[in-house]
């Protein structure tokens, strides 16, 4: 199931919230997210459930015997076992296809492509469970007895499909302890509702602009259509995704757990480390303190250890060529900044770094968006006038005039502008104008506008099969 | 004392932020469950989703979801209003230039459903054919699933792109038709342009039906006879020959390419005024409920058809019967957003239409909805008129040419069905068609519908 869905607006989130507040007990209520969460992932994948419950079984034990034996030298044999069976899962059915495909091509050899369908969620949920048999081992949580419990932290389907990737110390205390507070619950509706209102007024809205524009031939594109259309991939990933963050932020909010916050507006970076530090924040940090800290971080090789944290972070996303190409990509932008690139900037005015980082960050989405490297070379090519620069396209115009309101408002929730407007209103507050109630009319604004689209079945694609 | 009630206040604003959220969620989810269900929608012209039939194959897949999902919003309560502030709002993300507007749907916004007029005439037509070398249905045809409309001086035209392959492939079949049928048979190859040349600015279309009808041409062997019906009508576009909210040509653009018939093949078209001259009004036609563009609704059009001077006798074949039904020329009752069905009353695998002509020249036609509104015009000079609609159709052609003692034979497609793979493999498939083994109980639906018209 999807959060964007009217399925899940109207009848399923209702009779959770109803269902978790009409009981008292925490146990109890552990027990209806726990159910509803293991519904919500077997809606979309009745079969693969399995193996969710598998790798909350296997870390929940794990967890137990690092425990038992902490100290001891065999406590490591845990961490071997959760890095064995997790990776093992993700390789079989996120990457099988892929190695096979490679190792035929490499050594000629005709092995047959095992041709999983990979499991919504697999890579947010695997990393979930291997960061908390670390942080056993590493003692800085306790670990779980009671594998109802663990199984709502890997399962609970506000962060289960599209992230963010919630470490169990960020809600290790709230697992028994959730305190009620009305403004928590106000505030999540009212992140919910910005969520939605992201990803389906302004995601969907910009992906099908992306399709009319990037679906198509290469001979078919001008440069300035080829701008154009990958611009509007930037704005539609960014505000997918964070849309679905805002909504499990908010989903969070609503039942008493507080994740950390997984986007700080990217688009308004002034280098590519200052972008990494505000896109998919928990993924970053994931592969910072569980892969390049081990590997030695800036102490030794630090170079080699960037090169691999990149490499995995880009083969994340995908298991292609162009998302490993995405990695280094950003491996070798960093780098270039750590050199001299930084150097540079400083001196300059702060609209040439925002520039830049847009610059880098959208030829980014391209190599992103195409996964077929041949393509990926036209369009790369296209982009910088290999067919000559077209740049009065009336396709472009029409559809700029056609969306100037949409793309103004898209442009406001890209900087924290909106609530930059919200706190200058409230400022102003006087007895007229309770920010509260400009707050709450915006709520439900966002949540009808967003059913009207979902009613209308305009496009509400789900793009994060691959990750 | 003034922070306490402010606190007081924004607490209490809190609590209503959460109550009226789940109440409004709870409204909508209880609302679903308790509403009664409508079967179709009238402004959308399409029947509703059913709800899906529980297997075990359909619940490991996920099918059964996917279902349930399109239930819910095809019976989602207050649907109709919560459309129309959607519209509302997809018509004001911005602000349209010069009277040009583009539509795109991407994503297929209505699963395999029908559409109203084929709801209606349910009973008296046999829509359920199935493909006879592929398993694609009826409801998913390639040139019927409209892509890219745009609206534009109160007209709304729908994009072309044709394709050199797909002119390759349908020289291929016609050349392959004239093969089989040599000599004694003629056959003429008519693509009628949908109206991207002619009215879409050019700025956005420069020509491409004609690049696509010529391209067309040069592959055609020299002996099958082209029918210029492009340029026929483009002398005469700015006179009423395309609809402006609908994907069809009109009467008037029909008897343009009549005309060019004509003058291709030898006979001596009539003049317009020879016929009879008949209107339907209040006509908004399917891109008008593609786009629901408020500005096509103050441009609606009227059906105006020309009923052909010569009495004739027509049949056709009603689903599950073995011999042909009686039925009109002209569905003269045909109104509203059905009008267009005034010609030939609809879409029937086969029809027959007998004439007073005498003079030994039969005719078979392959058509597309567009060829409804030509076909009733070859009544005045052949004996015998038969239309075969290229997507209902079952059986051999071959047979049918042959028992009939048929002369000519015409391709009469619109340039979309002739750019299409799914119509020359059809076509294909009846000239090469073999019948089923005689004992074994076919499905009706699977009758070789040439052995029963006679």
């Amino acid at each position: 199931m999807v959060f964007s869905s009217l399925f899940f607006l109207t009848i399923f989130l209702p009779l959770n919230l109803l269902l978790y507040y009409f009981t008292k007990s925490i146990n109890v209520r552990n027990i209806i997210l726990v159910v509803f969460s293991l519904f919500f992932y077997a809606w979309g994948e009745p079969i693969w459930i399995s193996l969710l419950i598998f790798s909350a079984l296997v870390d929940y034990l794990n967890g137990l015997f690092i425990d038992k034996y902490r100290n001891q030298p065999i406590a490591k044999l845990g961490i071997f076992i959760t890095l064995f069976i997790n990776l093992g899962l993700l390789f079989t059915f996120k990457y099988s296809d892929f190695i096979v495909e490679n190792f035929n091509f490499l050594f000629n050899t005709t092995f047959s492509k095992p041709g999983f369908l990979l499991p919504i969620g697999i890579s947010f949920y695997t990393f979930q469970t291997i960061s908390y048999s670390i942080d056993v081992y590493k003692g800085e949580v306790k670990a779980q007895k009671n594998f109802l419990n663990f199984l709502m932290f890997v399962s609970l389907y506000h962060q289960l499909v599209a992230g963010p990737i919630v470490r169990y110390s960020v809600i290790e205390n709230e697992i028994n302890n959730r305190k009620f507070h009305w403004d928590d619950f106000s505030n999540g509706v009212t992140r919910f509702s910005k969520g939605l209102f992201k990803k389906v007024l302004i995601a969907n809205v910009a992906g099908e602009i992306v399709q009319q524009f990037l679906e198509r031939d290469i001979v078919d594109m001008t440069s300035a259509s080829a701008w154009f259309g990958i611009s509007m991939y930037a704005i539609q990933i960014y505000f997918d995704f964070s849309g679905y963050s805002d909504m499990a932020i908010g989903l969070g909010k609503m039942f008493g757990f507080h994740y950390d916050e997984n986007f700080k507006h990217p688009y308004t970076s002034t280098s590519i480390g200052d972008f990494w530090r505000r896109w998919h924040i928990s993924l970053g940090t994931f592969f910072r303190d569980y892969l390049y800290i081990p590997l030695g971080g800036n102490k030794k090789n630090v170079y080699l250890n960037l090169l691999i944290v990149w490499f995995c972070t880009g083969f994340w996303h995908g298991a292609s060529w162009n998302f490993i190409l995405w990695g280094l990509y950003f491996c070798v932008l960093l780098i270039g900044e750590k050199l001299f690139i930084n150097q540079l900037l400083a001196k300059t005015h702060i609209i040439i770094k925002h520039l830049y980082a847009l610059f880098f960050i959208i030829i980014g989405w391209a190599i992103f968006y195409f996964t077929d490297l041949a393509k990926l070379t036209d369009f790369l090519g296209l982009l910088f006038g290999t067919n000559g620069f077209v740049l009065n396209d009336t396709e472009v115009s029409t559809v700029i005039k056609e969306n100037i309101i949409w793309l103004l408002i898209a442009l406001l929730f890209s900087a924290p502008l909106y609530n930059y407007c919200l706190n200058k209103i409230e400022l102003y507050k006087n007895r007229f104008l309770n920010i509260n109630h400009l707050i709450l009319f915006l709520n439900i604004v966002m949540l009808f506008t967003s059913i009207a689209m979902l009613v209308n079945k305009t496009y509400n694609p789900f793009i994060y099969f691959r990750f | 004392m003034n922070k306490l009630s402010n606190y007081m206040s924004s607490y209490r604003i809190q609590k209503m932020n959460a109550f009226l959220f789940v109440f409004c969620i709870s409204i909508l989810g209880l609302s679903f469950l308790v509403l009664p269900k409508k079967k179709i929608s009238i402004n959308e012209k399409r029947s509703l989703a059913q709800f899906p039939s529980l297997s075990m194959n359909s619940l490991l897949n996920g099918n059964y979801m996917d279902s349930i999902d399109l239930y819910f919003s095809d019976h989602f309560p207050w649907r109709e209003q919560f459309i129309t502030v959607a519209n509302t709002i997809a018509e004001n993300r911005g602000f349209a230039d010069e009277n040009l507007k583009y539509y795109t749907r991407n994503a297929q916004p209505d699963s395999p459903s029908k559409t109203m007029d084929e709801l209606e005439k349910e009973d008296s037509l046999s829509l359920e054919s199935i493909a006879l070398d592929t398993n694609q249905t009826v409801n998913n045809l390639p040139f019927e699933t409209i892509k890219s409309v745009v609206v534009s001086n109160k007209r709304a035209i729908q994009m072309f792109g044709g394709s050199k392959i797909g002119a390759k492939n349908y020289a291929g079949l016609i050349n392959s038709y004239k093969k089989a049928f040599g000599p004694s048979v003629n056959i003429y190859c008519m693509p009628i342009p949908v109206g991207a040349d002619f009215y879409l600015p050019e700025k956005i279309n420069k020509r491409k039906e004609k690049e696509f009808i010529n391209d067309l041409f040069q592959q055609l062997q020299s002996d099958v006879v082209k029918v210029n019906a492009y340029e026929e009508l483009s002398k005469h576009s700015n006179e009423y020959i395309q609809f402006n909210t609908d994907h069809h040509w009109t009467g008037r653009g029909a008897y343009y390419a009549y005309v060019a018939f004509c003058k291709s093949s030898g006979f001596d078209p009539l003049p317009l005024a020879g016929f009879q001259r008949k209107v339907i009004p209040n006509f908004l036609g399917t891109l008008y409920y593609y786009t629901l563009s408020k500005e096509l609704k103050t441009n609606i059009d009227s059906v105006e058809y020309f009923k052909v001077p010569v009495s004739t006798k027509s049949f056709y074949i009603k689903k599950g019967r073995t011999a042909e039904q009686p039925t009109q020329l002209y569905a003269e009752f045909a109104k509203g957003s059905n009008a267009y069905g005034v010609f030939l009353g609809g879409d029937y695998p086969l029809m027959r239409i007998a004439t007073s002509v005498k003079n030994g020249r039969k005719v078979l036609i392959f058509k597309d909805s567009y060829g409804n509104a030509f076909s009733p015009y070859l009544a005045s000079h052949f004996e015998e008129v038969y239309i075969i609609d290229f997507r209902y159709f079952i059986g051999s052609v071959k047979s049918l040419v042959v028992k009939n003692n048929i002369t000519d034979i015409v391709f009469a497609h619109n340039v979309y069905a002739s750019n299409s793979s799914f119509t020359v493999k059809r076509e294909m498939g009846m000239l090469n068609y073999i019948a089923p083994p005689k004992p074994t109980a076919q499905p009706l639906t699977k009758q070789d519908t040439s052995k029963v018209i006679k």
